[in-house]
């Protein structure tokens, strides 16, 4: 837990408090990282910007509004963003998957979280911006169109391909 | 198919969303912190105990530098005055080949006892010898007392003064005061204090005494020592305190101490002070301050599903934990929920945030004793001795919890606090410098930087210790109540 006065002390430079916040959220931001690139060395890029950009702007987190680790997340999420827009992600030429698989859930529970990384790391680029925005941060389709400059049925019919894929993919495993 | 397609967005979004186990593949490199490192902000040292203790140091330093010179000038005057005294010793032994000297000594014994009076320095000296001149002509030799009693007898006889100065000791002679030598008729008088010099001597028509100048050391007195002094006054302070912790804290539930400290407190209180010699001061007196110690725990539950309790629509499971503070073991009482129907397997982990602050309400009596560089409540001084606190209230406030499991939340959290396990009496081994300087008349006010070595341990068990060291910084107004 990130407290106000380890806060404040990452304002002010503190070099062991933003370690200490560093360590604290480097696993769960690395995941975040590879969910959005299937590039290691660009999640590992963009988990470098995302903390720089964390304790340059820390002194605009308002507590009031929700909890520090939140405010990060978004960050990040944001930093991995505009990464993808620099590299010119077209959202209209993606491959269509159009396979409805039916899949136990109780099974891929079984799965563990590398596994499930890597199998949204294989998804194309824009499937794999929509269902993490959707999915895991929990955007609405207008939010992630407004995002990503897409329109609202597009970002719909992304996440459905990127599940049918996902599905696909988990079949695979299962087969 | 929407069941399916709810079932799996639900089942990603629980797996990333909590927090994820340090793993091989998902931790980053080391050079990633290396790299942010060597972007951000490097840290700002200066602002880190805040600017308070920076206006104290500043304000110390300043005054330091002002009531420096302030002593410098005043050493200065007092060599200058030995000077003239030594210029006029010698300009008096030369004056015994002018013919008239009687003028050029009146008028430097003026002086003298101007610059003393100026200085308001009461200074005692003894006049060694006092030799009439011949009224005009040197003096190369000392007189008997026979010879001196028969030109004082002269000068009586042809003046109409009434003062007269004599010293009751003569280098080569007894005292005359000893021999029973009847000095009545003479009228002999013993001088104690220069600035009656001129006034003796002025009035003395027909004879001068010559005084041969030892040096200003040999007349000077000591300064009076203000011994047994008493002082009182208000002092305040501010405090910052460093914790000690040695030992480590297992427990099978796997709480982890990841920090304790306690935030600076400002004390206030009066101190007292007894002048015990020409140097050294006993200082004792009573402070009050309040401290905020804040602990925080990492926390590690195997969430058991065989053993949850069914309360309405979620189920429970409640944990005793016993955690150590600074201040003594405190009890908790840990529910955690989860809703039936949330996909929790059993003994999975649920990390949790763990936050407790306690606050204390002090006491404190210190017994030091302090050493004058100069003298005993001028200048600088070094202090020792030892601090008493007494803990007068202790209490649990702001407890604070945080689930980072997506599943499990942190329900309700009762802290019981068993406050007689406190060590009441902390005793603490105090140094420190400081200076003190009279204001105005019989006020006094004093700076003084400590640092308190904690001897005792504020709460201990045989794998657990916490002491707390304190380096603080006090304001004393002093007032001479004797």
């Amino acid at each position: 837990m990130l407290d106000n006065q380890k806060i404040k002390l990452c304002l002010e430079g503190n070099r062991m408090a933003q370690k200490e916040l560093y360590e604290a959220y480097k696993v769960n931001l690395n995941v975040l990282c590879q969910r959005y690139f299937a590039d290691l060395e660009d999640a590992k890029d963009v988990l470098q910007e995302g903390f720089v950009k964390v304790f340059r702007d820390l002194h605009q987190f308002d507590s009031a509004k929700g909890h520090v680790s939140s405010w990060i997340k978004k960050v990040f999420v944001n930093t991995c963003l505009e990464k993808l827009r620099k590299k010119k992600l077209d959202f209209q030429k993606i491959d269509d998957y159009d396979h409805e698989i039916v899949h136990d859930p109780g099974i891929i529970s079984d799965l563990n979280l590398k596994d499930l990384t890597r199998m949204i790391q294989k998804l194309p680029t824009g499937y794999r911006t929509v269902f993490n925005l959707y999915v895991i941060e929990g955007y609405n389709h207008q939010e992630i169109a407004d995002q990503l400059g897409i329109s609202e049925s597009t970002s719909k019919t992304q996440l459905m391909k990127a599940k049918n894929m996902l599905r696909l993919k988990l079949e695979d495993v299962f087969k | 198919m929407e069941d399916n397609n709810n079932n799996l967005e639900k089942f990603f979004r629980d797996k990333f969303n909590q927090k994820i186990e340090p793993q091989d593949w998902n931790i980053p490199d080391n050079e990633v912190w290396d790299g942010i490192a060597s972007i951000i902000p490097a840290e700002n040292k200066r602002r880190r105990f805040g600017i308070l203790p920076l206006i104290f140091v500043g304000g110390l330093a300043v005054m330091s530098l002002i009531l420096g010179y302030d002593n410098y000038k005043k050493g200065r005057n007092i060599a200058e005055l030995r000077q003239e005294l030594n210029e006029c010793s010698n300009q008096t032994s030369v004056s015994n080949n002018e013919n008239n000297p009687s003028e050029k000594f009146i008028g430097e014994s003026a002086k003298l006892s101007n610059n003393y009076q100026n200085n308001e320095r009461n200074l005692s000296y003894d006049i060694n010898k006092i030799v009439d001149l011949p009224q005009n002509g040197p003096v190369n030799h000392r007189i008997t007392r026979k010879t001196r009693r028969s030109k004082f007898n002269q000068s009586q006889k042809s003046s109409s003064s009434t003062a007269e100065i004599y010293t009751n000791s003569i280098m080569d002679e007894k005292n005359p005061f000893e021999q029973g030598t009847d000095f009545k008729n003479n009228e002999f008088i013993t001088i104690s204090s220069l600035p009656a010099l001129p006034y003796a001597i002025v009035n003395r028509p027909n004879t001068l005494p010559v005084i041969d100048f030892p040096m200003m050391t040999d007349y000077t007195k000591p300064i009076k020592q203000s011994s047994g002094r008493m002082l009182i006054g208000p002092v305040l302070g501010y405090i910052n305190w460093q914790d000690k912790i040695k030992g480590s804290f297992d427990n099978p539930l796997s709480e982890l101490l990841t920090k304790e400290e306690t935030s600076p407190s400002l004390a206030m209180g009066l101190a007292f002070s007894k002048t015990v010699g020409s140097h050294l001061v006993l200082n004792t007196g009573i402070l009050y301050y309040q401290r905020n110690q804040s602990s925080q725990y990492a926390i590690n539950l195997p969430y058991s599903t065989t053993n949850e309790i069914s309360v309405g629509s979620e189920f429970e499971n409640r944990f005793e934990h016993s955690l150590p503070t600074g201040l003594g073991n405190i009890n908790t009482s840990l529910v955690l929920s989860r809703s039936i129907n949330s996909p929790v397997s059993n003994n999975e982990n649920v990390y949790l945030d763990f936050s407790l602050q306690n606050h204390t309400k002090a006491l404190a009596i210190p017994l030091t004793m302090s050493y004058y560089l100069t003298k005993a409540g001028a200048g600088f001084f070094v202090q020792g001795g030892i601090m008493n606190e007494f803990i007068i209230e202790n209490k649990i406030r702001e407890v604070n919890t945080e689930s980072h499991h997506t599943f499990v939340r942190d329900k309700s959290i009762v802290v019981d606090y068993n406050a007689s396990q406190i060590n009441k009496l902390n005793v603490s081994a105090i140094v420190g410098i400081g200076y003190e300087k009279e204001i105005f008349k019989g006020i006094g006010v004093s700076l003084l930087a400590n640092y308190g070595f904690a001897l005792t341990n504020t709460f201990a068990t045989p794998d657990y210790q916490h002491k707390i060291d304190q380096l603080g910084i006090q304001m004393m107004f002093v007032k001479t109540i004797d």
